[in-house]
């Protein structure tokens, strides 16, 4: 029923395993490749496979040249290239035309200044004066700022009377539907508050795109998600007209601040922390270390020469201007002086590495290395149990690899004595045996 | 069915059909070897598509004395290298450095225990440079000393890889083969009920 191979290495197994694996390739992938190859092979011409594409194409592109030859004579081609710049103007006018015209669309009252303001539409269909719907709306209005910060818009690009036959009704009795907000755009999440202004209104029914509805006279309505809502009111009259207003509410994304600090509280003032930033959403970051210290990178290094209690603050941005805050407090205390050995280690078997180690790579765990703060004179030796000095190093980077001589030294117990000067001054002097370990 | 050596002389003469012979005879054999590299299997299938436009290009490469398959395999993974690089050059690469456990005792594995899918998925779970040297070394076969030359990198470093890649699977497996007893026990506990 089955094979029993029973595999302790895992080279053998996966070798044997893989050896028969042959698994379908996708249906399409032929068609493909061979359309790849014939491409390929078309233009690098092999004659070969010389056929009949090569003289369609030999045909055709004397048949081209021939006509830009003539063409170009009786300028035909002419009218063609000067097509193209007329589009383009007209492609550019395009958006402004659009732009005016919203502006002076019927119904729209676009009126910058802080009194509330009398306008009339303008509606083909409307010839009386006294027919037409009057609309009040209370602009204070600054349409240039679409930037976040308080505003105060009035918008109701969208008017609909309910019943423009109604004309001649007087014009109290004909509902105006318009509302003031607060802001029009702003970061999420955006708090928005809303007041009626609606004339002749005997109930409102607000809705706010996203779902809520209400129909109080002036309400707030907090957006949490970044998109753009239309925000519509809805005012019925006494004689049961109805008016319709709507405004549009862009909510811009918020970054969210969120930073690291590595190591995590440092005990000496000499190294360089380093902060990661994993802030999301952000174009720019700010940080303050606290101390005076400033940065606009996005993942800083900082080092902090006194010792105390520091605040540091992120500030990230995005291109909406909308920010985000963080700190935390960061404490550094004076530095201190330590050079340490490990008692064991375990030498890499695959050969001697040379003893360069980094304490961010795994060379480091095969190393026999110190973990020392503020050293600045280093001298290492290494011996034997039976006196031979095996390793020497004046270099605080280059660690015992467990080698002598390219020979893999045999596990046991070694000898090491270390001397050296701190940062401060003081001199130091270590020793102690080290023992070596297997690999397994 | 063809021959090899009719299929080369076919292809060297860039007949489509000696071609299509080739392609259908060795597709799914050097599909195994793209699938083993590739990070998933529409990119196993772009190299695969390389492999053979680079094959009926440079057919007349093969020196027509080693075994046919043979350097067909060397194609292949000399295409999917070349592929690691281009995409490593994209890829947001992390490096499991941070790794520190050791292969601890003998393990050994039964191999029905796993599929070839399988072992293909654990694989793939190894960081990208593990992976390459894992399939280049124990695999492929090929010499510490020759897949630095090929990925350009130190000899140490596809040394001390492998051996990491090779913990990393052993305790992938075991891990995966204790899941399984533990599955296997428990159906047959209800089955007993």
């Amino acid at each position: 029923m089955e094979r029993k191979g029973k595999y302790s290495d895992v080279d053998d197994l996966f070798r044997n395993r893989f050896s028969g694996y042959e698994p379908v390739p996708g249906p399409g992938l032929k068609a493909r490749l061979m359309k790849k190859v014939a491409v390929k092979e078309f233009f690098s011409f092999y004659p070969a496979r010389f056929n009949v594409y090569y003289l369609a194409v030999a045909a055709a592109v004397t048949g081209a040249v021939l006509l830009v030859t003539l063409g170009g004579g009786s300028g035909k081609s002419l009218p063609e290239t000067m097509k193209i710049p007329g589009d383009s103007v007209a492609a550019i006018m395009q958006p402004i035309t659009d732009t005016a015209s919203m502006t002076h669309s019927p119904g729209v009252a676009p009126v910058t200044g802080k009194t509330p303001a009398f306008t009339t539409g303008n509606r083909p269909s409307d010839s009386h004066k006294e027919s037409q719907p009057v609309i009040f709306s209370a602009d204070e209005v600054d349409r240039k700022t679409v930037k976040s910060d308080a505003v105060s818009v009035t918008v109701d690009p969208i008017r609909e009377v309910a019943n423009p036959v109604r004309g001649d009704t007087t014009l109290q009795k004909t509902a105006v539907s318009s509302f003031k907000m607060s802001v029009s755009s702003g970061c999420a999440p955006l708090v928005v508050e809303l007041t009626s202004t609606s004339g002749n209104a005997h109930s409102l029914q607000w809705s706010s795109g996203d779902g809520r509805h209400s129909d109080g006279k002036s309400l707030t309505w907090v957006f949490n998600q970044p998109g753009s809502y239309t925000v519509s009111l809805k005012a019925i009259g006494y004689d049961g007209s109805e008016d319709n207003a709507s405004a549009m509410i862009v909510v811009h994304p918020s970054p969210v601040a969120k930073f690291d600090v590595s190591p995590a509280n440092r005990e000496v003032s000499d190294r360089d922390i380093m902060l990661f930033n994993y802030s999301a959403g952000f174009l720019t970051a700010a940080w303050d270390f606290g101390d005076g210290g400033k940065s606009h990178l996005r993942d800083p290094l900082h080092s902090y020469k006194a010792s105390g209690k520091f605040r540091i603050t992120l500030k990230v941005s995005n291109e909406y201007g909308c920010f985000d805050t963080l700190s935390k407090v960061y404490s550094t205390a004076p530095g201190i002086y330590r050079i340490d050995f490990p008692n064991a280690f375990i030498p890499n078997n695959n050969g001697p590495t040379g003893g360069y180690y980094s304490l961010r790579s795994d060379e480091a765990a095969y190393v026999f290395h110190p973990e020392y703060e503020g050293v600045t004179d280093y001298h290492l030796v290494v011996y034997s149990r039976t006196g031979v000095m095996l390793f020497e190093s004046r270099d605080l980077n280059i660690g015992w690899d467990g080698y002598y001589k390219g020979q893999l030294c045999e596990p046991g117990v070694y000898v090491y004595r270390a001397r050296g000067r701190y940062a401060n001054g003081e001199q130091y002097q270590k020793s102690g045996d080290v023992t070596i370990l297997r690999f397994r | 069915m063809l021959s090899d050596r009719e299929i080369i002389e076919g292809c060297l003469k860039h007949s489509r059909k000696a071609q299509q012979l080739l392609y259908d005879k060795y597709s799914r054999f050097l599909l195994g070897i793209c699938l083993r590299y590739a990070s998933d299997r529409a990119e196993a299938e772009d190299i695969l598509q390389d492999v053979f436009v680079r094959v009926f290009f440079n057919i007349d490469e093969y020196s027509g004395t080693g075994s046919f398959a043979g350097w067909l395999r060397k194609v292949a993974v000399n295409t999917a290298i070349t592929n690691y690089h281009r995409t490593m050059k994209h890829r947001y690469h992390v490096d499991i450095d941070e790794y520190k456990s050791m292969e601890t005792g003998s393990v050994s594995f039964e191999e029905d225990l796993f599929s070839a899918d399988e072992l293909g998925r654990v694989l793939n779970e190894l960081p990208p440079g593990y992976k390459m040297v894992f399939n280049l070394y124990a695999i492929e076969g090929y010499k510490h000393r020759e897949i630095a030359e090929m990925m350009k990198i130190d000899v140490n470093t596809s040394k001390s890889q492998y051996s990491r890649a090779r913990a990393m699977l052993r305790e992938k497996l075991s891990h995966l083969r204790d899941l399984r007893k533990s599955y296997q026990a428990d159906s047959n506990n209800e089955d007993g009920e």
